[in-house]
């Protein structure tokens, strides 16, 4: 985003505001969904305008001063925007599709792409296949305190 | 690529996980289902739209945050993975955690309190 040679030609945002202005045009803003105080549930869809959650009771908002603030907050980074921005840029673009144009079929692993389940994914579901922009996505998880101490992973 | 930040040391003792997953896995499902509509700057001067779809293909956890995924319990009585899934109710895991150092009470006594 900010290339090292334009960092002199294009000054950096005077203000926080402005700089989230600009996030957001890029597709790079997050979403807040409230969320029960015990992690029951999600305050969206049919269920954002209650003011308790329906299965403990507990409220949704506490009164700080004259105002209202949510007891908890979920911040969402949607996915879908960010891998549409990685479509707009020509030279991200032409990378997406690498893993259709440089297979080694010597029947080693190089990379990914070798490996058995990528095939199964490749004969099981043929018009997924057939589309070469269409990606395979894994989830990782990292930072979680199973024990709520500090110092654990 | 950051998805998600999910809150907290407290919150996150493994209790309903499926709560905070829920955003993520509605993109998911959107993407795998219906495909959105997106458009390619490297193909025809930009001008290529095509239907884009992903599939989750793998998983990453650490150990303790793999249990908590396949729903075992990781704390407590038969927190030992070779216990597998012979393990008993959440609450007997809390019974143990909030246990003060000094009683004496016996935990099947406690088990029945839950």
């Amino acid at each position: 985003m900010l290339h090292p040679l334009k960092m002199n030609i294009l000054p950096l945002p005077s203000n926080e505001y402005e700089a989230s202005n600009t996030l957001k045009k890029l597709g790079l803003s997050y979403n807040v969904t409230h969320v029960c105080q015990k992690g029951h549930m999600l305050f969206c869809g049919q269920y954002e305008n209650d003011q308790n959650c329906p299965q403990c009771g507990l409220a949704q908002y506490k009164i700080v001063g004259k105002s209202l603030v949510p007891q908890k907050v979920l911040r969402h980074f949607p996915i879908i925007p960010r891998l549409k921005r990685m479509y707009n840029t020509p030279g991200q673009a032409s990378v997406m599709t690498w893993h259709i144009n440089n297979r080694n079929g010597d029947g080693m692993v190089h990379h990914a792409t070798n490996f058995k389940q990528w095939c199964f994914i490749d004969e099981k579901w043929l018009d997924f296949t057939s589309e070469p922009h269409n990606i395979r996505l894994g989830l990782a998880t990292d930072g979680i305190n199973p024990f709520a101490e500090k110092h654990s992973t | 690529m950051l998805s998600l930040i999910i809150p907290g040391e407290e919150s996150m003792t493994g209790d309903n996980m499926d709560t905070y997953l829920q955003p993520l896995l509605e993109e998911l499902q959107l993407f795998w289902h219906e495909g959105v509509w997106v458009r390619d700057a490297a193909n025809f001067n930009g001008t290529f739209h095509f239907k884009f779809k992903t599939i989750l293909m793998w998983y990453i956890y650490d150990f303790p945050t793999f249990r908590i995924m396949a729903g075992h319990v990781i704390k407590g009585y038969c927190r030992k993975p070779s216990f597998g899934l012979a393990t008993k109710a959440k609450g007997v895991a809390r019974v143990w955690a909030k246990r003060k150092p000094g009683s004496h009470i016996t935990y099947s006594r406690e088990c029945k309190k839950v």
